[in-house]
């Protein structure tokens, strides 16, 4: 790690932030996790209602822009196929052939509505569930990437990849709502897609309880990252970004377009909220990964 | 089976940082990097407190994280136990730093820091590098001085009792707090030590089962 403005006889000695993947660099990986949730759940909503920019746009973010971000977080990205190999143990290589495969899948699934003539259909129910599967897997693998790693008692948390997955399909249907308002998919799509954004908030707003609520009975560390997030120093963007621009807001501009009906500011309005809100959640969540101290760790 | 290990005496350890000179000078290691730490803190609440030094480096675990999470295999571990990095393969993902519950490995992002500032590479660095080259953008740590281990074997020494085929970490500790051998041998220093003296590891509650020990007395 690098150890700037922290002398190195200090190290560890106590609870020591992750820094690697948030601070400097760690920006891209950051903007790497969100947009993969982002653009497979736009994917995966595109496919549902048979929206052709829907799709492109899910398959760009995840390939261009997500694929870009790892490109630019990585210390020698030329080297980046050599990750491809070893998916039996790690989850940096799983996801990156998830990547792939959501990319190759994804375009082959999509190609059919954009180019005329080509041998196939987007109705090939393989191509579909293909394309299905990995977007499913780019959206919940960061999830478990974090997850896996006990030495950060914060993130050594089954529900974490629940929430990864959610996160995803809450900014899925974020875009995809003005995509559908502007359109002209029919009140019909719109209402569905409010519906289940309601329903997803539910689902995210249940499943971060449910994760901060396991953190708290897991072990010491964690229990200091939990008390960063609600009452140190993450209090703020957690509370104004996750809670307040990615929970509160998107649901009272729901209930609103149930009584004034849906207008363009108030679409504006949830969806600037709600990616707010996930772009909080993943910052909350890698900058409040700690380690445990090893100074006292043998019994000193 | 061989697999080398560590034993750290607290009690004999007085935090002279030799060990930590002595790594940096046998590695020729840039500024801000560090594979050999000593620690420094404090337990207790006046009048009764007391200073804390705990000697670290690279635990070379039996079930390494690090090589787990590693997505090329840069990351690997021999035989004898010793975990290793090849730069070649490395890609700076630093999954192996953020993975590592001893935080000993360290991202090496530029090979343009000298040790004095704005004052360029001395010749000494410029020797340095070409000595012992790391890649800048991949991560470095501890090796366990693999080539003067892989030199003595071959030369028929003894690693932990043969100075040339010992770690430099070892050779320069003053009050010979540090011990290194072969934790598969019950009959080596080390494996006499940990049981004698109740050797125990860092964190063994992540199950990685270093291969450095620590004791008291």
């Amino acid at each position: 790690m690098e150890i700037a403005n922290q002398q190195s006889y200090y190290w560890m000695v106590r609870h020591t932030p992750q820094k690697e993947w948030i601070e400097g660099r760690g920006f891209w990986l950051w903007l790497a996790f969100v947009l993969g949730g982002m653009g497979g759940g736009l994917y995966l909503v595109s496919l549902y209602f048979d929206n052709t920019i829907g799709l492109v746009l899910g398959w760009l973010i995840v390939v261009a822009l997500k694929g870009g971000a790892h490109l630019a977080y990585l210390g020698r990205p030329k080297r980046f196929w050599r990750a491809a190999f070893r998916w039996q143990t790690s989850w940096i290589s799983r996801g990156i052939l998830f990547v792939f495969g959501f990319g190759l899948f994804g375009a082959v699934q999509a190609a059919p509505a954009i180019l005329n003539g080509l041998p196939w259909s987007e109705e090939i129910a393989i191509i579909k569930g293909l394309a299905v599967l990995f977007s499913f897997l780019v959206m919940i693998y960061p999830g478990f990437a974090m997850g896996y790693v006990k030495a950060i008692p914060f993130w050594n948390n089954a529900v974490l990849p629940l929430l990864f997955v959610s996160y995803g399909f809450l900014g899925g249907i974020g875009l995809f709502l003005p995509l559908a308002f502007a359109g002209g998919e029919g009140e019909g799509t719109v209402a569905a897609l409010e519906t289940g954004l309601r329903v997803m908030l539910a689902i995210s707003a249940l499943l971060l309880g449910l994760y901060l609520v396991g953190v708290n009975y897991s072990s010491g560390a964690a229990r200091v990252s939990l008390r960063a997030l609600l009452r140190g120093s993450l209090a703020a963007p957690f509370y104004l970004g996750v809670v307040i621009s990615g929970v509160l807001l998107p649901l009272m501009v729901s209930w609103l377009s149930v009584v004034v009906g849906l207008t363009w500011p108030l679409l504006l309005v949830g969806l600037f909220g709600e990616l707010g809100g996930s772009f909080a959640l993943r910052y909350c969540l890698l900058k409040a990964g700690i380690y445990k101290p090893i100074l006292l760790s043998v019994g000193q | 089976m061989t697999r080398w290990g560590m034993v750290i005496n607290l009690e004999k350890c007085i935090g002279c940082w030799g060990c930590t000179v002595a790594c940096k000078q046998e590695h020729f290691l840039p500024p801000r990097v560090f594979w050999n730490r000593i620690l420094i803190g404090e337990a207790g609440e006046y009048p009764m407190v007391r200073k804390l030094m705990m000697p670290i480096l690279c635990n070379h675990c039996e079930d390494a994280e690090c090589v787990h999470v590693c997505p090329t295999g840069a990351t690997f571990k021999r035989e004898d136990g010793v975990v290793l990095i090849d730069y070649d393969k490395c890609i700076g993902c630093r999954y192996c730093v953020v993975s590592c519950p001893y935080q000993q490995r360290t991202y090496y992002a530029s090979d343009s820091k000298e040790y004095f500032p704005n004052q360029g590479l001395t010749e000494l660095e410029v020797l340095g590098r070409q000595l012992h080259p790391l890649q800048e953008r991949t991560v470095v740590k501890c090796n366990f001085c693999v080539d003067r281990l892989d030199s003595g074997c071959e030369r028929g020494l003894k690693p932990g009792v043969d100075r040339e085929a010992s770690p430099a970490c070892v050779n320069v500790c003053v009050t010979k707090a540090r011990v290194f051998g072969d934790l598969d041998d019950p009959q080596s220093n080390v494996s006499r030590l940990i049981k004698e003296k109740a050797g125990s590891q860092l964190h063994p509650e992540f199950g990685t089962n270093p291969s450095v020990y620590y004791i008291k007395s």
